[in-house]
C-alpha cells in the first residue's frame, strides 16, 4: 500500500475505478500519480485487484448458471418458465435517443413476483430507461400497472399506466407498448395496440440506450426478474403514432 | 498462408491473448472510466489484436504489443469523447502499462490467493461484492439491495478491498516463504 497517499486519496481511486468522475477532486491525485511511482503502484494494484474480483465472480456466476440449467431438466420441471437465476440477456443498439418506441409480446408466469422488470439500462440518472410491470395484486394497492423511468427523479420522469393490470390476465399473451415522443411531450403506453394512456413528458433527456438488460434486475432482496416469456421485444428510434402501434 | 499454418498461427493467437488479456484488461480499465466503456474499449483492442497479429510475428513481446495497441484505442476511445473524461497524460499511460505488465507474472498466484481470501470473507461482504461485480450494478443499486445509501455502499467497499488487499498481500508472502 503506498503511503504516498491519504486514506482519502486512496478511496478517491476507487470512486475513480467505480466509474465516477468528480473531475476537480481528482486534480491533484492524478498530479501525485505523475510524479510518484509508488502512488501509481497502488493505482495499478488496485486495479488489478479489481479486475480479478470481477473475474472471480463472472466464473461464479457461469458456475451457478452451469448448475441451475443441469438441475432444469430433471428436479425443477416447472424451469421451462423461469430464467435461471444470475442470467443476463444483454443487448447493444444506438447510444442516444431523443425519442423512441419500445414493443413487447409478453406472457407471466402464474407465480411471477410483485414486479416484473420488461427491460431496463444497467447504469442510474438521466435518460437510462427502466420499464416494469409493478404491484402485481398487492394487497394494499390492489391491482398492478406498467410503468416507463428514464431518469433517476421519481416524481416527474415516472410515467405510469392508469389502466390496473390484473395477474390474471397477463398469463395470456398480450403485445404492451411505450412511446417516448418529446416531440409533443408525451409518454404514451399501449396494450394490445389500444391506448391505456399519455403522461406529459415535461423535462425530457436523451435516452441512453446503449446498453440494455432485458427482463433481469438481478437482486434477490426483491425478486424483479421476469419470470414468464417474452418475445419480439423491439426498440425503434422514433415516436410510433397510434395508428402505427394499432398495425404493428 | 496454407490452412494448416493459419489453424497454428490463431491457436499461438489464443494462447498469447488469454495470457495477456488480464493485464490489457487492467491497463484498459484504468485508463478508462466507468465499466461499460472500459468494456467496449477492450473489445475494440481485441479486435484489432486478432486483426493484426500477423505483424507480432514472433509474439515474444505480445503483452508489450497488445498493451501498444490498447493505448492507440484507448486515445481513440477519448478522442471520440471528445476529451470529456481524458484525465492521464501519455507519460502517465505509458507508466502505467509498464507497471501492469510486469505484473503479469504474478497473475496466477495472485488469483489463487484471492480466492482463498474470499472464501474467507463474512457472507454480507461476499455478497455485496456479488451485486457490485457479478451483475455489474452500480452503486446506487447495490445500495438499494442492502437499504443503505451509496456513500455508505463506497465505503464498505473501500474497506472490503483492502481487507482483501492485505490479506492477498500476506497471501503471497506466505506462499512463496
Amino acid at each position: 500500500m503506498s503511503d504516498t497517499l491519504t486514506d482519502a486519496e486512496r478511496q478517491l481511486v476507487d470512486v475513480y475505478l467505480d466509474g465516477d468522475f468528480p473531475e476537480r477532486e481528482y486534480a491533484s491525485l492524478f498530479q501525485r500519480l505523475e510524479t510518484e511511482p509508488e502512488a501509481l503502484a497502488y493505482l495499478a494494484a488496485r486495479t488489478q485487484l479489481d479486475v480479478d474480483l470481477r473475474r472471480s465472480f463472472k466464473r461464479r456466476k457461469l458456475q451457478q448458471l452451469a448448475v441451475a440449467v443441469a438441475a432444469k431438466s430433471t428436479s425443477q420441471p416447472s424451469m421451462k418458465w423461469v430464467r435461471p437465476s444470475g442470467s443476463l440477456i444483454r443487448t447493444s443498439l444506438l447510444k442516444r435517443l431523443n425519442a423512441a418506441t419500445f414493443i413487447v409480446s409478453l406472457r407471466i408466469a402464474p407465480e411471477s413476483p410483485l414486479t416484473l422488470t420488461i427491460l431496463l439500462t444497467p447504469d442510474v440518472g438521466p435518460g437510462q430507461i427502466y420499464w416494469l410491470i409493478s404491484g402485481l395484486e398487492k394487497p394494499s394497492r390492489g391491482n398492478g400497472t406498467v410503468f416507463i423511468k428514464t431518469g433517476d427523479q421519481p416524481k416527474n420522469l415516472r410515467f405510469a399506466s392508469n389502466r390496473p393490470l390484473k395477474r390474471a390476465e397477463l398469463i395470456q399473451w398480450h403485445t404492451l407498448a411505450v412511446v417516448h415522443d418529446p416531440a409533443n411531450k408525451r409518454v404514451r403506453h399501449y396494450l394490445d395496440g389500444a391506448l391505456l394512456n399519455e403522461k406529459p413528458l415535461d423535462d425530457s433527456h436523451p435516452l441512453k440506450l446503449r446498453q440494455l438488460v432485458i427482463g433481469n434486475w438481478g437482486f434477490t432482496t426483491e425478486p424483479r426478474n421476469f419470470v414468464g416469456r417474452m418475445d419480439e421485444l423491439a426498440v425503434f428510434k422514433r415516436a410510433f403514432s397510434d395508428e402505427e402501434i394499432a398495425k404493428f | 498462408m496454407s490452412h494448416e499454418e493459419e489453424i497454428n498461427a490463431r491457436e499461438r493467437l489464443a494462447r498469447h491473448w488469454l495470457e495477456a488479456e488480464p493485464s490489457v484488461q487492467a491497463y484498459v480499465f484504468t485508463a478508462v472510466s466507468g465499466f461499460q466503456d472500459a468494456e467496449d474499449v477492450l473489445q475494440q483492442v481485441a479486435l484489432t489484436v486478432a486483426r493484426r497479429f500477423d505483424e507480432n510475428d514472433a509474439m515474444r513481446f505480445f503483452c508489450t504489443w497488445a498493451a501498444w495497441l490498447a493505448k492507440s484505442r484507448i486515445a481513440y476511445h477519448y478522442r471520440k469523447k471528445e476529451r470529456e473524461r481524458l484525465v492521464f497524460s501519455e507519460a502517465l499511460i505509458d507508466q502505467l502499462a509498464e507497471v501492469l505488465v510486469q505484473q503479469q507474472r504474478e497473475r496466477a498466484a495472485r488469483r489463487a490467493a484471492l480466492e482463498h481470501c474470499l472464501d474467507k470473507l463474512p457472507e454480507k461482504s461476499r455478497q455485496i461484492l456479488a451485486i457490485r461485480y457479478q451483475e455489474d450494478a452500480p452503486m446506487e443499486r447495490v445500495a438499494e439491495a442492502i437499504e443503505s445509501t451509496a456513500g455508505a455502499v463506497r465505503v464498505i467497499l473501500f474497506r472490503i478491498r483492502n481487507l482483501l488487499a492485505e490479506c492477498r498481500n500476506s497471501e503471497l508472502t506466505r506462499m512463496t516463504s
